[in-house]
Formats: C-alpha cells, structure tokens, sequence
C-alpha cells in the first residue's frame, strides 16, 4: 500500500472532497502545503488524480469506515484531519468513529453553530462555522469596506511581495527577542523591518497557550512563545531569518 | 439650520424611537397630562373636592390648554417634514384633517369656543336682552366641557393598542354599516307591526311607532327592561321571533370585529403595515446565516428588514430580536408593491440572500426595473465565476462563503493562533479583551492632518494602545489602500482614512478623537 508522505506532521488530511475542500486545497498549495485526500467516490478520484498530478497532493480512493485502508495511506501521520462530509449528522458519527480507531487531530466545519460544543466533546479541535465566519466578514463587508478587503488580506497567505498576512513564530533560543519586553519588541520590529507585532501567545508552564492581543509593553517574551505579527512576503524572508525560524508552528 | 429644528421637532413630538430619550419624556409628559386632565375631569364633578379649588381647576385646565394649543400648531408646522404631507399649505391641510389631528383639535376648540361664547354674554350682561342669551350660552359651554374627555383619544397616537382598534374600525366599516342598516329595517319594520298589534291594548305603551320603537331597542337587543311587554298572542309571537333575531343580529358586529381584530394582528405580525425605519439592512431570504448577519446588525445597533416566503420564520424572528430592530415582512420576495411598503426603498443596502446564484441575479435585475438604480445590492454569490456579472449588474460583492472560509480554515490548519486572532478581528469588539479593525476619517483641521504616517503609528499606539495597520487615500479619483506602508515619507492628509486595530474600549475614546466613523 502506498504511503502518501513519509513524514509525521507535514500534510492535512482531508476525508471527503467537494468544492470547499477544492477551494481549501488551492490556499494550502499558495503555501506549499502538502495534502492527502481521501474521497470513496471514483469521479472525485479521479478530478484530484487529474487536476493536482504534479502539486503535492496525494488522493486515494477508499471507504472512510475502512481504517485499516485509511491508515495504510498515512492518514494517521497527517498534521491535522479536516472531516469534509456534507451534513453535521454524518461529521459528528464520523469524527466519533474515527477518534475511537485512531489517534489523530481533528477539525471539521459546521453548518449548525449550536453543535460546536458537542463535536468539541467528542474530540474535534475546531468545529468550525463557515456561515459564522462569513457573516462577520460581510458585516465588515456593508459597514466598512476598507476594513472588509484588509480583512480579506489577512485571512489569505501572502502571494506577492506586498499582500499583508498575520503569522505566528515560535520564539526559539535564538530569538533575538527571547526574554526582552514586549514594547521593546514592537519598536523595534517595526522600525527596523516595518513589521507589526500584533499580539503573543504565552506558553504556560502545563504546555496550554494563551494568546494574548496587543500584549502590554511589560510582557515579557519567553522561549516556546508564539510572536503573532502582520507583515508582508517580502518582510517575511527577513523575519525568518532574523527569528532563526519558518512561520508556523 | 430651519429644516433640521422642523425635523428635530417633528421627531420629538411622533412616537419616541427607541434611544431618542428627549421624545421619550415628551411622550410620558403628555401621556401623564391627559390623565391628569381626565382626573380633574372627574374630581371636579364631586362637589366637596371642587369647592374651593375652583381656582387650582381653572390654573390647571389653562396650563393644560396653552400645553396642547402649543402641541397642535407644532404638529401643524413640523408635518410637512413627512412625505405625506410634505406641500407647505396642502400639506398641512390634509394633516390637519387627520384622524389624530382632529383629536387634538377637538381637545383644545371647545375651550376656546367656550370662552368667546361666555366672554360674549358677559359683554352683554348689562343689556337686559342679553340676559336669556347668558343663561342659554352657560349651559352650553358645560355642555362643551364634557368634550375635555376626549382629550383621553390624545394618548391613542402613543398607543398601538388604539390604532390597532381604529385599523380594525376603519376596515369593517362598510359592513357595520350594512350591519346597522338592516337592523334599522327591522327594528322599524317590527315596531310598526307592534304598533298595529298592540297600539289599541295599550295605548299609552305603542302609542305611535317611535314609542314602539322603544320596545323593538331592547327586545332585539337582548336587554328587554320589562317596561314595556305585549299583551297579545300575536305580539308575544313576534317578540319571541325578534329576541332570537336579535341575538344573531347583535353577535354578528362582535363575531366580524373580532375576526377582524385577529386579521389585523396577523397582518401587524406579517409586517404589512411596513416599518419607520430607514438607513436599515434589508435582508432577502432567511436561513441559518442570514441569521447569524442579523445577530452581526444587531450587535452593531443597526436595525435590519427581513423579507421572507416562509411564515414560520415570523414567530422565530419576533422571539429571537428585539421589534424595535428587527422588522420581519411575510411577502414574496418579487411582490415589489408590498415590500415597497414595507420599506425597501428607505434602506441602505439590500442583502439578496436567496440561495441560487440565478435567482440572485433575477431578483436583482427586477427589482431595478420596479424601483430604478438607486437600490445598493449586496450579494455573496455560491459559485466565484459569477463574480463579475453581479459586479457588472452593479451589486456589491464578496468572495464566496467558501473561499472566505476556507482561507480562514487554511490557515487554522497551521497557524493556530493566527486564525484565532484573525477571527477576532472580524468579530465587533465591545470590551478591553475583544478586538477588531475600524476605520476613521481624518476631517478637516484635524490635529493628525499633516503628520508623517511613521510618526502617527507610535503616537497611536502610545496615545491609544491601538495598532495602526494602514490607510487609504484618494488617487486618481479612487481610494486605495496602502497596508502598513513602508514609505516613511508618507503624510497622513485631510480625507484620508485610517485603519486601527484597537480593543472595544478604546473604540469609543478613538471615535470621539476622530469626531466619526466612517
């Protein structure tokens, strides 16, 4: 059996494709992502097979309930599993089926925002509301236009040089940041690289984080911290070299 | 300056809106004044309490007088800033002419009516002719003050209840008439059979036909005092046949009213007598996220129209929002005459929010052939090709909701906190822990017109804890946005716009700073 990718945490799983997984995939590939697509249906199969043969997509025909098949793939190496069906009752048996067989991070989208907190009982990391998403965008969308397109801007990946993206940095020994004040830092990321320090996410000593946004200026920055900053592709090569480390987690 | 006092005055004196705290206590002033006058109306009428208040009454009654003359003109000036009766002299005569505005007229006319009148005989009470005047004009002006309890239909401009109750009048009028009508022929036809049958037996009783009038009153209405009974086997018959005739005739107005007053409330319900809001959302179709854009509109204390062809939907919106808010039109959504009604056209942005794309395009392309251009259209289509022919027909459009999320969800899927973050930045924020992205205008003379946009950045931040992300400024005629721009040389001018990420708190601070939002 054909293992999709060798290596632990470097793809997203997706079981189930339709036109929001197709939409998803071609955001995860502006970013070099690499993905495994489970579908059982021969025609979707074979629009993946056809549509990505030369991207990092992988897609495999299978049932879904077949774990031993799914697994056989590398679904359970997969950095994170997104559960694509098309209605919530058909995720939520799924997500508590597939949890039961294999030890694996879920996220899924929702239709009914009221059940968020029940895929949440049964082990999904993100139920997700599309609908919700939408609607806070498109209420930016009526009232301020300008905040709606920044907006838009944020949520997609750089391309160019000059789209603006949030990322977030692990703060690493060589950090040139590590253990100096948060103030300090924003000063000076912006004024030496015009880049803006939007918030922090704490690492607490149990491993949980905590983000906290537009930090105060006495917070101190320590090591395992996630830095969460605006800044644009061009920015982006400086900061990584500068932090010692890809964006990300 | 004219305009907007006649405007302001015009508010003020219509039924308060929800916020217009100035309205409001007019409102409870002159609701308490009319039952104070009621109240006065009453106690004058128990000789120990009027008997040496006389003056107290009369100070009061001319307070009230100069309160509701000053009211009525204010009303008769300020109507012309309604549509309907916007003509500065027709206008105001067809106002005047208004249900209401008699009310308020025959609140106050009596008075003055009454005071020419005695005015009038006490200048002739020293002429000995006058003296029979005097005493027949008295009479008539307490005869005029019973008028005072009209005073009482002033609140029903204040109250749903009694314009519900006029509706319903207004509407079955012609067959309470009808009603009225044939129970008049009845009641003049049996009276005169009475007359005949019982008028030789008792003489005194159904003398003439308008004296047997009085039995054929009480008999078909159910009441039968027992004051006058017939004699005669055949009267005794016709009696019988007239008092159950009369049980139908008397129930058939309460059976139609109260049907009719169920109609009316279904229509209220259904939103047909349309709303006073303007400068609103109106949202074409309700689902699942046109529920969640209204729960967005409400948060942000807008007020939002929803049209739609299910009447389920009527109960679960009434329950989930505030009426005040939310107005819900049960209507086909082409049924442009109606929905005009409704309120379409006041609006500022109609969502078409229909479920196919086509039908979205229809809807759109009717609904300027019924109503013009002047509409603004916001569509968020389901299939990203027919972007550009929404934006070519001229709709505001977005990505589709699968391409918003699914950047979202891409990012997620890496980025934890990032998508945490940018999902917090779409969310309205309200408190110090919430924040969002505003923009602000920069107006004339304002202190940051001039300033070098490098320096503004650590000024805000400093001044306001808020992050300034970028601007956007008018170029060629178009306003661009320039996010967090490099150029250290960049100004910020008089018309450009700033973008703030800033927490709930500071928005308010920020906003007054800014003098407005845009």
């Amino acid at each position: 059996m054909n293992v999709a990718f060798q290596v632990k945490d470097n793809f997203i799983g997706i079981i189930g494709w339709n036109y929001f997984a197709k939409m998803l995939v071609d955001h995860l590939l502006i970013v070099n992502r690499k993905v495994l697509v489970i579908t059982d249906k021969k025609d979707h199969f074979e629009v993946v097979n056809d549509n990505y043969a030369d991207s990092g997509i992988k897609v495999f025909q299978s049932d879904y309930y077949n774990f031993k098949r799914i697994t056989g793939y590398g679904i359970d190496k997969a950095h994170v599993v997104l559960v694509n069906f098309g209605n919530d009752t058909d995720k939520l048996r799924y997500s508590i089926n597939i949890k039961s067989n294999l030890d694996i991070e879920l996220i899924t989208t929702i239709e009914n925002i009221r059940l968020q907190d029940t895929f949440k009982n049964v082990g999904v990391q993100f139920p997700f509301s599309r609908e919700e998403i939408v609607a806070k965008y498109f209420r930016n969308f009526l009232f301020e236009k300008e905040v709606a397109i920044y907006s838009d801007d944020l949520l997609t990946s750089a391309e160019n040089e000059d789209d603006c993206d949030i990322q977030q940095y692990k703060v690493t020994t060589e950090n040139p940041f590590l253990n100096l004040k948060y103030g300090q830092a924003f000063i000076d990321l912006k004024t030496d690289y015009n880049v803006i320090l939007l918030g922090i996410s704490k690492c607490s000593s149990n491993g949980s984080y905590k983000l906290i946004k537009n930090a105060s200026d006495e917070t101190t920055i320590e090591k395992d911290d996630y830095l969460l900053m605006l800044l644009n592709g061009k920015t982006e090569k400086l900061i990584e070299e500068y932090f010692g480390v890809s964006q990300g987690l | 300056m004219y305009n907007r006092i006649k405007k302001r005055t015009y508010q003020i004196l219509s039924k308060a809106d929800k916020g217009d705290k100035t309205s409001l206590i007019f409102d409870i002033f002159i609701i308490s004044l009319i039952i104070l006058n009621i109240l006065a109306f009453v106690l004058e009428s128990v000789k120990s309490i009027k008997t040496g208040s006389e003056n107290f009454f009369y100070t009061f009654e001319l307070f009230s007088i100069v309160i509701f003359t000053i009211e009525y003109l204010l009303r008769i000036w300020s109507c012309t800033v309604d549509e309907e009766y916007k003509h500065p002299v027709w206008g105001r005569v067809k106002f005047a002419f208004s249900f209401f505005a008699l009310v308020d007229l025959i609140a106050i006319l009596p008075f003055y009516i009454g005071l020419y009148l005695t005015s009038t005989a006490i200048g002739k009470a020293g002429k000995l002719v006058a003296q029979n005047t005097k005493t027949i004009d008295l009479r008539f002006v307490r005869g005029l003050r019973l008028f005072r309890l009209l005073r009482l239909l002033k609140i029903g401009r204040f109250s749903n209840s009694i314009i519900t109750l006029k509706n319903v009048f207004k509407k079955k009028l012609p067959v309470m008439l009808i009603i009225l009508f044939v129970t008049f022929i009845l009641l003049i036809l049996v009276s005169s059979i009475m007359y005949f049958v019982e008028g030789e037996l008792q003489p005194t009783k159904f003398s003439s036909i308008p004296q047997a009038m009085w039995w054929g009153i009480t008999t078909l209405s159910t009441v039968g005092y027992g004051d006058v009974t017939p004699m005669t086997d055949i009267g005794k018959l016709i009696t019988a046949i007239i008092a159950v005739l009369g049980i139908g005739l008397f129930a058939l107005p309460a059976g139609i009213l109260g049907s009719a007053f169920v109609e009316e409330l279904e229509d209220i319900k259904k939103g047909y007598y349309g709303t006073y809001f303007s400068d609103h959302i109106v949202i074409v179709g309700w689902n699942n996220f046109a529920e969640l854009i209204t729960d967005q509109l409400v948060k942000m204390g807008e007020h939002a129209l929803i049209i739609t062809e299910n009447e389920d939907d009527l109960e679960f919106i009434a329950e989930r929002y505030d009426t005040e808010k939310v107005f819900t039109l049960y209507s086909e959504f082409t049924n442009f005459n109606l929905t005009k009604k409704a309120g379409l056209t006041d609006c500022r942005i109609i969502f078409i929010n229909i479920d196919d794309d086509t039908a979205k395009l229809d809807y759109m392309l009717r609904a300027k052939d019924f109503f013009g251009d002047n509409l603004t259209f916001a569509v968020i289509p389901q299939n990203e090709e027919l972007i550009d022919i929404f934006k070519e027909n001229g709709a505001m459009t977005t990505p589709s909701k699968y391409n918003i999320a699914s950047k979202l969800l891409a990012s997620f899927m890496f980025e934890p906190y990032v998508a945490e973050l940018s999902e917090n930045l779409l969310t309205p924020a309200f408190t110090e822990d919430e924040y969002d992205i505003v923009q602000y205008s920069i107006d004339a003379g304002h202190g940051y017109s001039g300033k070098l946009y490098h320096e503004l950045f650590f000024e805000i931040k400093k001044s306001f804890d808020s992050i300034l992300i970028g601007i956007t400024k008018i170029e060629d005629g178009k306003r661009q946005l320039h996010k967090n721009p490099e150029d250290k040389n960049m100004l910020v001018q008089e018309n450009d716009t700033v973008l703030l990420i800033t927490d709930g708190k500071t928005k308010i601070r920020l906003k007054e700073y800014f003098r407005m939002e845009t």
